[in-house]
């Protein structure tokens, strides 16, 4: 009876001692996993950077590709006009124009958004507002812009002025609320960009107690630069 | 008996203890699986990131090649054609002002840098160079006049977009870091001003190192990329 009691007691710790081999070395091993988990966790932070910057180049690249082709296509009509100068001043001019309209200096119209962003009681708009706006709507692809009707040209300047005044183009032109901004360019990005969530820009300026109307449009025209681009100090490097 | 109690009790507990840290651990091993196929596919977003701009270097030295063709050819077949020569002309400035050529003349160039953080108590980012301060900058040297801007090399045109990438901040979708250096071409003096006492650079100054020099000469490079209009037409 005695010896009976004995060997199932040596069973039972045998058993006790196999099990808790066995549980000890899947909780190391755990842990040993639980480290890895962390350090891909970390890895997989990067992919919406990587997605991202895939999408930029992929972009980047189509835009080249389609100058390349605009540029190989003039190269051919110049070559089969060689001998006509009546034609190849057609050429030139047409070469102008489209540089003209990259400059700002021609009316344009286009699919695009229509912003109003109003001050309120409890808040004003800032330049640095409005100009996190413009690259923001820059970021979206919007190809041309205006603030209450002045285009907004490359190296365009919005600046406050004794902390009071919003001007812009050198000081030329004093902007006021309610601000109204036109962007051309593809309507859906350039909202869903201005509408995400808590971070767009649309979200920011109302958790400043800021009032603000986006509206998509079909057709949307943004008028010339009225004023002439300098070019007093810049020198083709050659 | 009561020795033999304790003895049930504790290791009821310890395997109550052992079974939770099973279940965890099979919980994160489920997880796990599905990182790992998330490192597989960083592995190939790496790799096609590594393509595309393989191809996009490639293709920007084409397209290089064949705006210098295309203006060789506009240059020969204006040559008899003075009023298609005056028109080749302005063509060459508007491409200097949108950014398409290399340019140089006189300027400043500012050197902005992330400053040494001071105290252990204080928060990193205030000693940063951020996307807002190099947007204010650009703003300031247009005021001041400026005809071509660059930040390490990165051309500033009309779709230039300076945003906040995570830790780093992208210019034209390429990565810029500090030390920033950014060139401006126009009057010197007037450029210069941008350093005035109470001005936004005085402010940088009191976390970051920033430094102004004027100079006879500065060269900007051209924009890498291409700028052509999808949405918006002119209209007469």
């Amino acid at each position: 009876m005695k010896t009976k009691t004995d060997k199932n007691k040596i069973v039972l710790r045998v058993t006790i001692a196999f099990i808790s081999t066995l549980l000890v070395s899947t909780i190391l091993i755990q842990f040993k996993s639980v480290d890895e988990y962390r350090k891909s966790n970390i890895e997989s932070l990067r992919e919406d950077e990587l997605k991202t910057q895939v999408a930029t180049y992929k972009s980047k690249y189509e835009e080249a590709q389609e100058q390349l082709q605009s540029n190989q296509n003039k190269i051919d009509e110049y070559k089969n006009t060689a001998d006509e100068n009546a034609k190849s001043s057609e050429l030139i001019e047409e070469e102008l124009a489209q540089s003209n309209d990259l400059l700002g200096l021609t009316d344009v119209k286009g699919e695009g958004v229509i912003l109003t962003l109003i001050d309120t009681d409890e808040n004003r708009y800032t330049s640095e507002n409005i100009r996190t706006l413009i690259n923001e709507l820059k970021y979206a692809g919007a190809e041309a812009i205006s603030i209450n009707g002045n285009r907004v040209i490359n190296l365009a300047d919005i600046v406050t002025i004794n902390d009071t005044f919003i001007v812009m183009n050198g000081g030329s032109i004093r902007l006021d609320s309610p601000y109204e901004i036109k962007a051309i360019g593809d309507r859906k990005y350039l909202t869903s960009t201005l509408n995400m969530k808590n971070s767009g820009f649309v979200d920011l300026m109302k958790s400043s107690n800021l009032e603000i109307l986006v509206k998509e449009s079909e057709s949307i025209t943004i008028n010339k630069y009225n004023g002439s681009i300098k070019n007093e100090y810049i020198k083709e490097d050659e | 008996m009561k020795k033999n109690r304790f003895y049930r009790l504790s290791l009821a507990i310890v395997f109550f203890i052992l079974s939770i840290a099973i279940t965890l651990q099979v919980r994160t091993m489920a997880k796990q699986d599905s990182n790992v196929t998330q490192l597989l596919r960083n592995d190939e977003l790496k790799d096609s990131l590594l393509q595309w701009e393989e191809k996009y270097t490639n293709i920007t030295a084409k397209l290089n090649q064949s705006n210098k063709e295309l203006e060789e050819i506009r240059v020969s077949a204006t040559q008899y054609d003075s009023s298609s020569q005056e028109k080749t002309d302005q063509l060459k400035k508007n491409n200097m002002m949108l950014g398409l050529l290399d340019v140089t003349g006189e300027g400043i160039t500012i050197t902005a840098k992330d400053g040494q953080v001071a105290k252990a108590a204080d928060n990193v980012s205030d000693y940063l160079v951020h996307d807002v301060d190099l947007r204010e900058i650009v703003s300031e040297l247009s005021n001041a006049g400026a005809e071509a801007i660059s930040i390490n090399d990165q051309r500033i045109v009309n779709t230039t977009c300076i945003v906040c990438a995570g830790n780093v901040i992208s210019i034209n979708g390429e990565k810029v870091t500090s030390p920033f250096v950014i060139k401006a071409i126009g009057n010197q003096e007037r450029l210069y001003g941008i350093n005035r006492p109470g001005g936004y650079l005085q402010y940088m100054k009191e976390y970051t190192t920033v430094e102004l020099k004027k100079s006879n000469s500065i060269k900007i490079k051209k924009y890498s990329g291409a700028l052509n209009f999808k949405y918006a037409t002119s209209i007469e």
